[in-house]
């Protein structure tokens, strides 16, 4: 017995697909380009800034030198509400403290040896999370379309009636539409469970304005922190007075102690120089897909607690598995390296999957000769933006101005595309690799 | 070490899952033992992994079996094929063709499945989390359904919808998960 959709369900499922892909197309593709190459966000801070200091463990005394340096550097100005200290990991060996105004590698004595410098790879976590937009709208837009990949994984599923007998057939060395329409739905169909994986943890992040507000203002008058406290714990009361610079070394003690199988990758000071100030320490746990588990310890050092991201609730754990699983560092290089090829596979999926729209188009006798010229335009611009603010990045600086660059040569390419399928130029710019019809 | 033999096996077993199929949907006629083969490996291997390595063995070995069907359509790609009219090569859409386009409007369309479509989503979210805390469930787990439900609902709704023919139809369903699902975000009763 064979389960199979009628065709009028096939043909209905890639009406919806292709209205569906057409309209998320672009935004898709740059999502997705800017996304695989974001996974490798550790590393590329590390190729910014060949010279910062590195170091595979660093001493818990040498950290808390390392702290009050920087808040005695801070003397005279607004007090942090937070200090961020980096601890060297496998993918980032170095020690980053990092305040409301600031970021300094430290060595492994704790003395600053200089800012932290990696604009571009920041940049370009901006363009994929936020599309260099405000955190509300940009955030929102990723998110939807990160849920428009479940709806075209969806449709897709529908509207491909052979999809296990036809799964290893890629006959790409026709170079026609029908290469074309095999390399997208092979690529789709075996990269289904990480696109899964990848949008929908996207579209968790992503969509928290709008399912994270609508919680907030359906259950906590409108107070997003107080929807997320059960989930990843609350912030203790403020007390300003001043108090004494709190002490990590019993702290970090005390995690080698008690939990020597976890690795601390983060210490977070909450209100530093106040009374009310606390430590939290983010431990990774190994083999898990969670960031971590919050460690909490008072100014003093003395432990009050997990918040119960490793071992409280499901739904605990699971938000805290979003990130690793989204962004692929849960693995090392291995899964790193697998994450660059699905999320390449991804990109060319939705790349292909417009031409496939194209050749459908042309093969009914619509011409598409401008379309087809602006969807090369942003295949090859996308990526040709990023390696142009890369190169900005290395001629310029830490400062190049990378935004305008990447849209200007982004748009640019569209526009060269467009102009070499301009009328006087047809003649060349309709020779399609299409077999006639 | 025993979760590291685990995770190698789980692995292994994922490989050969792929192999299996690849080498019974590579035959003329279907070979059920080798179908049955094939999936049998998979889900050895996610059992396997499970075992090892809970979630996070899991999702190992689906990329290790994503990688091998990488490697298999690696191959399948540097093959010469028959060079043949695209009309008769056989296609994974032969035969079903795109519905043909009503005139209808695209604005409207986009209105039901977009915004409309996600607001009715979240009004299921919150229906969720509702169920989940009046059944007793965890605040956390509540407010995390939440956040998971939107991105699952509102994309599959969208398309359900877009497969719908007739408007009434369309306005019907997602008018009607929000009717249903409203009176929900009544009875969420804030930290319990």
């Amino acid at each position: 017995m064979t389960f199979a959709f009628s065709k009028d369900t096939v043909r209905k499922a890639i009406s919806a697909h292709s209205a569906v892909g057409l309209i998320c197309c672009a935004l898709l593709y740059l999502i997705c380009a800017t996304g695989t190459a974001i996974v490798l966000y550790e590393e590329w801070q590390r190729f910014e800034q060949l010279d910062a200091p590195e170091m595979n463990e660093i001493d818990p005394a040498s950290v808390q030198r390392g702290i009050e340096n920087v808040l005695a550097s801070e003397q005279g100005g607004p007090n942090t509400t937070h200090l961020y200290v980096h601890l060297p990991t496998k993918d980032l060996p170095r020690t980053t403290i990092t305040t409301d105004t600031q970021a300094v590698h430290i060595d492994r004595q704790g003395d600053i040896v200089v800012p932290e410098e990696n604009a571009w790879a920041e940049f370009l976590l901006a363009l994929h999370y936020r599309l260099n937009l405000p955190a509300v709208f940009g955030m929102t837009l990723v998110g939807l379309f990160g849920a428009m990949i479940v709806a075209l994984t969806v449709s897709g599923l529908v509207a491909h009636p052979r999809i296990f007998r036809d799964a290893f057939r890629l006959r790409a060395r026709r170079a026609d539409d029908v290469a074309t329409l095999d390399w997208h739905n092979r690529l789709a169909v075996w990269t289904l469970p990480f696109a899964l994986a990848i949008s929908l943890t996207g579209a968790m992040i992503g969509l928290f304005y709008v399912s994270g507000s609508a919680l907030a203002a359906a259950a906590y008058g409108g107070d997003s922190a107080a929807a997320l406290a059960p989930v990843f714990g609350d912030e203790p009361e403020e007390d300003t007075a001043p108090a004494s610079t709190p002490d990590i070394v019993p702290a970090l003690a005390f995690m080698e102690r008690e939990y020597p199988d976890i690795e601390p990758y983060y210490v977070i000071l909450h209100d530093p120089g106040t009374a009310g100030q606390h430590i939290q320490i983010v431990g990774e746990h190994p083999r898990r897909l969670i960031f971590g588990e919050y460690y909490a310890f008072s100014a003093d050092g003395a432990f009050r607690g997990t918040v119960g991201l490793a071992d409280g609730t499901v739904g605990q754990q699971l938000s805290a598995s979003t990130y690793n699983l989204h962004f692929g560092n849960f693995g090392g290089l291995p899964v790193k390296i697998a994450y660059i090829v699905f999320g390449l596979a991804l990109t060319i999926v939705v790349a292909t999957g417009t031409f496939i729209w194209l050749d459908k188009r042309e093969r009914r006798g619509k011409a598409s000769t401008r379309l087809r010229a602006a969807w090369w335009g942003l295949v090859v611009g996308v990526p040709a933006g990023m390696v142009a603010t890369l190169i900005a990045r290395i001629a310029i600086g830490n400062a190049a101005p990378f935004v305008p660059i990447f849209w200007i040569v982004c748009l640019g390419a569209v526009a060269i595309w467009l102009f070499r399928a301009m009328p006087n130029r047809r003649g060349r710019a309709e020779e399609s690799p299409l077999p006639a019809e | 070490m025993a979760a590291d033999a685990l995770i190698w096996l789980s692995i292994a077993l994922a490989i050969a899952g792929v192999v299996v199929l690849r080498v019974s949907w590579g035959k003329p006629k279907r070979s059920t033992p080798l179908n049955l083969a094939g999936w049998a490996g998979l889900l050895a291997a996610l059992v396997v992994a499970d075992r090892a390595a809970g979630e996070w063995g899991i999702t190992i070995a689906v990329l290790a079996a994503t990688g091998a069907a990488f490697v298999a359509l690696t191959v399948a790609a540097t093959k010469p094929v028959r060079q043949a009219r695209a009309r008769l090569v056989r296609t994974s859409h032969q035969g079903a063709d795109e519905a043909q386009s009503r005139s209808r409007s695209g604005l409207v369309t986009f209105a039901i499945t977009g915004p409309l479509a996600l607001a009715a989503s979240v009004l299921v979210a919150l229906a969720v989390r509702a169920l989940i805390v009046g059944a007793g469930g965890a605040e956390a787990d509540g407010n995390v359904a939440v956040l998971a439900t939107v991105p699952i609902v509102w994309p599959v709704l969208a398309f359900a919808v877009l497969m719908m023919s007739a408007r009434k139809a369309q306005l019907g369903w997602v008018m009607g998960l929000a009717v249903l699902s409203a009176p929900f975000v009544f009875l969420q009763g804030g930290a319990v």
